[in-house]
């Protein structure tokens, strides 16, 4: 049985050739929000195979991430590419869309893994369940789901929930492109996010997908999603830097082998501070305790612990 | 041409109120939502008595009635959504609108004559999504605001399932249902006396949606809008009616039933011409019509923005 693996999505070649790879045990290659970039994985067949070659070269699992959201118009192009891709030594495709599983599933009747991505919105073990019937092997669910809901279908499902461990949020994907609508660009490479700001608050525009602020972390919980059962942990690489990568995976692979080896405290301080820094807007976890996505709820980051919120909110509500 | 098949045409029930006066000004079917199950808020949902009355109506009158169950809800919510299931199929309900993929194969287990719609916020936008929830068991499928005439011909060529378009709504800043901006900002969990989970702020999950995509945002110091625009199949109804669609939804549970009553009447009009003639004549005097009615309903809804974002401006500091 494995004791853990780390995933990430990497949009590019050039970005894939920059990552460190020792911390990584799996890649999603391509950027499923977006289909206009050249350099996209997700639809640059010679890139796709060389990323494919380094990944291999280091051990590493490979999943040809697909578009989230393909009308009748992308459908052609996304199928005549998945069939071409599927010739490569691909372990696996992620799909975020219903029609493109069924696709998978029942006219290429693909016998590789099947992973539901993050913009599937799956929120309940009875979907997932039907998810199954489709081939599927592990699913993204919706991070709006909390703790107890996350454990309930991991343990009542075949299919592994991957966690999403660290990283911007999926916040919601647009028809049309929201950068090229405010900033003229021709899209041959993947483009730098737009910070969207009202009064406090700040979002990312990827384009046709907006992103959190804040990152999304959890560092300070991997003992207890380890000790539930989790064993697949996923840093959104997305539209994030190498650096970023490389640290924050590094980060969480050695937490994670401190926890294997049965560390009492697996935390190191120094980590809290690089985490900090590399996510200068924030850091959140709110889903998971029922509350807001933006909040952070724990001891570190200037979290709040839930008991005191708790205490708080009945004081509140009396 | 002249259409010789039948264009129903669906309406709100935020209330018994309303769905009378749905029925009365010409609607074949009304949806409601049930308490605590709908992508609305409470006040706009209907408690299991009130569908049993609207239900009676609507089988005096030979008309459907069709309950929204259409939040993305919890798996630890999967008892109670069976059990309500079971009532609603036997206070007579004809169809159940659904958000989860999950959910189809369960009401076909308890009810396999109710009718599975899929709601817009499932987001089935190809012809292979048409298929993958055919064959799950949908009967019809609400499309979202983004799909146009030639999608749906497209669709309704290939696929043999039922195709619902809104006729008066907003088209998010996201696809429909793939939106979490608003509970990211404010969520809780609020269960009511049935101990059903509201989720409040997140839209998927409850319904109420704190429409943070109104607010003033801002990118590089400058102003932008999140795009947020209104959708009117009127304009190019009778394309819509020759592309196949086979139900045309107005939305607005939470409006006033007299304004709801003054949309379906004048759709009733409009949908009738079109079938009988193939095109809408006087087509200019009935969009003179449709502008003062646009004007109410959009007063209406920019009224409710303006409540839902202060609501969030007190707690965070968001620029309303």
């Amino acid at each position: 049985m494995k004791t853990f693996e780390i995933s990430t999505h990497v949009e590019t070649l050039e970005k894939l050739k920059q990552l460190n790879l020792s911390s990584i045990g799996a890649l999603y290659l391509g950027d499923p929000t977006c289909l206009e970039y050249q350099t996209n994985l997700s639809n640059n067949l010679q890139h796709l195979k060389e990323a494919i070659d380094i990944a291999k070269e280091f051990g590493v699992k490979v999943y040809l991430s697909t578009f989230a959201v393909p009308r009748n118009r992308h459908l052609g192009p996304v199928k005549k590419f998945l069939e071409k891709a599927l010739s490569l030594p691909l372990d696996g495709i992620e799909v975020h869309n219903m029609g493109l599983l069924r696709h998978m599933n029942k006219n290429l009747n693909y016998t590789g893994e099947i992973h539901v991505g993050f913009f599937a919105n799956i929120y309940t073990h009875e979907s997932v369940k039907v998810l199954e019937g489709y081939g599927v092997t592990k699913v993204f669910l919706n991070p709006e789901l909390s703790l107890e809901e996350i454990q309930f279908i991991n343990e009542n499902t075949n299919a592994e929930v991957i966690i999403f461990a660290h990283g911007k949020l999926p916040l919601g994907i647009s028809e049309t492109c929201f950068i090229k609508e405010y900033a003229s660009r021709e899209c041959r490479d993947v483009c730098e996010p737009l910070v969207l700001t009202s009064g406090k608050w700040k979002l990312r525009s990827f384009g046709y997908a907006t992103f959190s602020g804040k990152d999304w972390a959890t560092l300070e919980y991997l003992g207890t999603l380890y000790y539930r059962g989790f064993r697949t942990f996923h840093i959104q690489g997305l539209r994030e830097s190498p650096e970023y990568i490389n640290h924050i995976a590094n980060i969480y692979r050695q937490a994670l082998e401190n926890i294997v080896k049965g560390a009492d405290n697996y935390m190191q301080r120094e980590w809290i501070e690089n985490i900090t820094s590399l996510c200068p807007d924030g850091i959140c976890n709110g889903y998971l305790f029922r509350r807001a996505g933006h909040r952070y709820i724990g001891k570190y980051f200037g979290g709040e612990a839930l008991h005191e919120i708790e205490r708080r909110e009945r004081h509140e509500a009396r | 041409m002249r259409h010789d098949r039948k264009v129903s045409l669906l309406a709100p029930g935020g209330s018994l109120e309303m769905a009378k006066a749905s029925f009365n000004a010409g609607a074949d079917a009304v949806y409601v939502g049930l308490y605590g199950w709908s992508r609305r808020t409470k006040e706009y949902e209907l408690k299991i008595e009130d569908i049993a009355a609207i239900c009676q109506e609507a089988q005096v009158r030979n008309k459907e009635v069709r309950v929204a169950l259409n939040t993305a809800f919890s798996s630890l919510e999967y008892p109670k959504f069976r059990k309500t299931v079971q009532i609603l199929k036997d206070i007579g309900v004809n169809g159940l609108i659904i958000n989860d993929i999950g959910a189809i194969g369960v009401i076909k287990e308890i009810a396999p004559d109710m009718e599975v719609h899929i709601s817009a916020g499932m987001n089935a936008v190809n012809i292979e999504d048409m298929w993958f929830y055919r064959e799950l068991g949908a009967d019809m499928i609400v499309m979202p605001c983004n799909l146009t005439p030639e999608e749906v011909r497209e669709i309704k060529k290939h696929v043999p399932v039922g195709v619902e378009v809104f006729l008066h709504s907003n088209t998010c800043f996201t696809y429909l249902g793939k939106c979490m901006m608003s509970s990211y900002v404010k969520h809780s969990w609020v269960f009511d006396e049935f101990g059903k989970n509201h989720f409040h702020g997140s839209p998927n999950r409850g319904g109420y949606c704190h429409r943070i995509c109104k607010a003033n945002w801002k990118w590089d110091g400058k102003k932008v809008e999140l795009r947020n625009d209104m959708f009117l199949a009127f304009d190019n109804l009778e394309d819509w009616i020759g592309a196949g669609v086979d139900c045309l939804k107005i939305q607005g549970r939470e409006y006033n039933p007299s304004l709801i009553a003054e949309i379906v009447s004048f759709y009733r009009e409009v949908i009738d011409r079109i079938v009988e003639l193939g095109y809408l004549p006087n087509k200019e005097t009935y969009k003179r019509r449709l502008e003062k009615i646009s004007e109410l309903r959009d007063r209406e809804r920019n009224k409710r923005t303006c409540t839902v974002l202060k609501e969030v401006a007190e707690e965070a500091p968001i620029a309303v």
